[in-house]
């Protein structure tokens, strides 16, 4: 049951979203957090937002269990704010105390900051609630093709993240399983000093060690066991495929994009 | 000790899209000094419950925490194990780990130490309340391996990777055995030995079943294995108990439990099939006594 | 240099072994010892024998997963050497012990290429492999399915269809079942023989369950590196004592034709329950007439 877990954040659904080429989410998300960033008012700010809005709205993925992916860094986001807060050098300040001073372009500046990362967090798990792992991956060894020109072993990396998603869940199961049996022979995790529970985990270590060891091996022989060498050529069975969805898609990113430069310029920056 | 379950639940992830409910509402007592089969396909809970006889899984105690994601347990639940009571947070659960052994599938690939003397001893030092003086320690791997059947003085020094499968399985079992639990639960115990290895593993249990571990629960696919050793036995199916039976009258059921995806012995499918031609055989499907009722036939010319 | 092979006149076998020997250490203990047997195409050979007694490294030799210490492998005719390593893995598949150590991908399909990828053939010839395979281990509704929800008998059928996908001649099945229950050993049992049977494919089948090589056509029996019994499955069957010394002992179904015929009630060898069922009818009622 472990194994499900282990896949992760991906919230299993149909949407449109989750349909989408994975390579155009990549380069979405990529395009999405350049605008972010680009963005210097708040009329930007809030066409960011927007988009993300509709995104989570199509992805069809509760939107609290969007925004939980805030909560893990939410010690980050208040940590930078505050120090934003306390010491950016603005100009019209409006208070000082010792070494701190509160100005009014540290107040904005915060804000800005506080939204963007928002945005970029959710935005970025977004992609992994909507995406499966084998998918990502085949997404980024499309996306990463251009580098085989420079002898760059795309096809193998990939290769190796495949099996290595494989594997995640059965290493997984297998830690439960070892861990259980050790428990059930009265090994103690739980309880006692740090030195008496690193002592209780070593023996779990090794017998992970030697079964990966042991799998390893095995899938090496059933690998080569179907003609896999290593050097010799090999064909692709899957290909993405794009379709007027990526496309609309795509243009909306555009369109984003443009749209906040447009933003900048017309109606100045803000910080 | 006596095992006695009642309106136990228990649900995997619960309030996420993977939550999956591997018990339902489910009631089972296990008496001493029986020989207790469990049954059941993949994913029918099983493991589940077989792991909350040693406390491997707990019996969800924080109601709030439970509640707000869930259907809340019961809270009629029992969950007993001799004295132990599994639903009370402050019970010593070590001491419980000591009296009820846990063999999970292919031990032998928890094996890890250096030395078989070192792996059996290992189990024995964790549950030792104070640190047991060498003689101690000594006199309780000799009798475990010598109970599992290897000789203590030509394998204590071995490393526990050079012996072949079947010893290996025998020394991982001694690791379990070492604390002298009374009960001693088995998962899939002979899965993958050969016939021979298979065989000895059956003959160490009856062993230790005559003498240390009072009572022992074998969870097995193989329905001959069951139909041959067990007193009684119970079907999972759908987290759910279908049947709690001697296997005598449990194969009587033939057809439903084929229903439920599962096997039945080869004595139980002789009978089936010996119906069709109006014959009824009644024996408590062991070989011993089907090949004894099935040659009483000859005589009397179709009815036992 | 164009010279033309010789045809070979004899028949045709898909597997000789030729003196091989085979040990793990150099100056160890042989795991094969001098072996000389081969196989038919279209046969369906079981190879019996207890842990160690040589089966699993012999499939190994087969594919050049382990190379011979001395003696000749041929398969279809072709001596097995470091060159031509790659064209006889396209003929000879394997499908190993371990469900979870022999799938490469997470998803179905994407698992079942990877063979088929590895010999570089077109994208739309791979996809009527896949067809193919799924079909032929009777999983086609798992096509899109992740491997790791499946089942341990499902597992092993993937297995068996990614090797499949490359189409081999020969199927070897390297203690396949060993791992599984029942029921999926069931399932690979009758995927097998009815790939044997409607597909030609050879098969060996390495087992240490004796009901499983009731369905094989020839049955040879292993001990220490050695083949020591050879001959149909009933033939072995009836060597019983014999069977026991090399620590293998009969299948169920055996003992009991074995023990009711001691006991006085004459019944035929048969291989399943029905059948067993109705010789003991047969026996029951002849005498109650």
């Amino acid at each position: 049951m472990m194994k499900d877990v282990a896949f992760g954040q991906y919230y299993p659904t149909k949407s449109y979203v989750h349909n989408l080429d994975p390579r155009l989410k990549i380069v979405f998300l990529i395009a999405y957090i350049v605008a972010i960033f680009l963005a210097k008012n708040f009329y930007g700010l809030a066409c960011c937002f927007l988009v993300l809005a509709l995104a989570i709205g199509f992805s069809r993925v509760p939107v609290l269990r969007v925004f939980k992916a805030i909560k893990g860094i939410l010690f980050l986001i208040v940590f930078t704010t505050v120090l934003n807060l306390l010491f950016y050098n603005g100009e019209t300040v409006y208070a000082e105390w010792w070494i701190f001073t509160i100005t009014k372009e540290g107040i904005l500046f915060s804000i800005f900051l506080v939204i963007r990362l928002v945005l970029l967090i959710t935005c970025s798990s977004l992609l992994t609630y909507t995406t499966t792992p084998v998918a990502l991956t085949d997404g980024i060894e499309s996306l990463l093709f251009p580098l085989t020109l420079i002898r760059f072993p795309v096809r193998e990396l990939a290769q190796i993240m495949s099996i290595a998603l494989r594997y995640i869940p059965i290493l997984m199961d297998e830690t439960e399983r070892i861990m259980n049996a050790q428990k059930a022979r009265g090994a103690n995790f739980e309880t006692g000093g740090l030195v008496s529970r690193v002592k209780a985990v070593i023996p779990v270590l090794i017998q992970l060690l030697l079964s990966s060891f042991r799998r390893a091996e095995e899938l090496g022989d059933a690998m080569e066991a179907r003609c896999y060498t290593g050097g010799r050529k090999r064909t692709k069975y899957k290909k993405l495929r794009f379709t007027w969805r990526d496309l609309i898609t795509f243009l909306l990113g555009a369109v984003l994009i443009t749209g906040v430069v447009l933003l900048n310029v017309y109606l100045g920056a803000t910080i | 000790m006596r095992i006695q379950a009642e309106h136990l639940s228990y649900t995997y992830n619960p309030g996420s899209p993977f939550s999956s409910a591997a018990l339902k509402d489910v009631s089972l007592s296990v008496e001493e000094g029986e020989f207790f089969g469990i049954i059941g396909h993949t994913g029918s809970g099983k493991s589940t419950f077989v792991q909350h006889l040693n406390a491997l899984l707990r019996v969800p105690t924080s109601l709030k925490k439970y509640k707000k994601k869930c259907k809340a347990p019961p809270s009629n639940t029992v969950l007993k194990v001799g004295e132990f009571d599994l639903t009370d947070k402050k019970t010593d659960f070590n001491a419980l780990r000591s009296k009820v052994g846990m063999v999970m599938q292919y031990p032998e690939y928890q094996l890890f130490a250096e030395t078989v003397f070192e792996d059996v001893a290992f189990g024995y030092k964790n549950f030792a309340p104070e640190k047991p003086t060498k003689e101690q320690v000594e006199s309780a791997v000799r009798d475990a391996l010598t109970i599992v059947g290897l000789n203590y003085d030509e394998v204590k020094e071995m490393s526990p990777f050079d012996l072949s499968g079947g010893q290996k399985r025998r020394v991982a079992i001694a690791g379990v055995i070492v604390t002298k639990p009374e009960i001693l639960v088995l998962d899939e115990p002979a899965a993958g030995l050969d016939p021979l290895g298979k065989q000895e593993v059956m003959e160490l249990l009856h062993r230790l079943h005559a003498s240390w571990c009072k009572t022992i629960i074998i969870v097995s696919h193989d329905m001959d294995e069951i139909a041959e050793n067990c007193t009684r036995v119970a079907v999972f199916s759908d987290g759910e108990v279908k049947y709690v039976l001697p296997p005598k009258e449990l194969f009587l059921h033939a057809e439903e439990l084929l229903s439920l995806g599962l096997d039945v012995p080869l004595t139980a499918k002789i009978c089936l099939a010996l119906k069709e031609y109006g014959i009824w055989l009644e024996c408590d499907f062991t070989t011993e006594d089907f090949l004894k009722k099935a040659l009483a036939l000859q005589g009397k010319g179709g009815s036992v | 240099m164009g010279f033309v092979r010789p045809h070979f006149t004899r028949d045709m076998k898909a597997i000789e072994f030729e003196n091989v020997s085979f040990s793990y250490e150099e100056g160890g203990a042989f795991a094969i010892k001098n072996l000389n047997f081969s196989v038919e195409e279209g046969e369906f050979v079981a190879i019996l024998g207890h842990n160690g007694s040589g089966k699993s490294t012999l499939a190994r030799l087969t594919n050049g997963l382990l190379e011979a210490d001395g003696g000749t492998i041929r398969v279809f005719g072709e001596q097995l050497t470091d060159k031509n390593l790659f064209d006889i893995r396209k003929q000879v598949g394997i499908v190993f012990q371990n469900p979870d150590n022999q799938t490469v991908a997470s998803i179905v399909e994407d698992d079942i290429a990877f063979g088929a990828e590895n010999i570089a053939l077109p994208r739309e010839e791979i996809g009527r492999r896949i067809d193919f395979a799924l079909k032929a281990v009777g999983m086609e509704e798992f096509r899109h399915a992740t491997v790791s929800r499946l089942s341990g008998g499902q597992k092993q059928r993937i297995a068996i269809a990614g090797v499949l996908a490359v189409m081999p001649k020969v199927l070897i099945l390297d203690e396949s079942t060993a791992m599984l229950d029942p029921k999926g050993r069931r399932e690979i049992i009758d995927v097998v023989t009815r790939l044997n049977r409607d597909e030609g494919i050879t098969v060996l089948l390495i087992t240490h369950f004796m009901e499983e090589a009731l369905r094989a056509t020839r049955a040879i029996v292993m001990n220490r590196g050695e083949i020591v019994m050879q001959g149909s499955p009933d033939d072995i069957f009836e060597r019983h004592e014999e069977l026991l010394t090399y620590n293998l002992t009969l299948p169920l179904i055996g003992r009991i034709c074995k023990e009711l015929r001691a006991g006085g009630m004459p019944v035929r060898d048969t291989l399943d329950a029905s059948s067993l069922a109705k010789e003991i009818a047969a026996c029951v009622s002849k005498q109650s007439i």
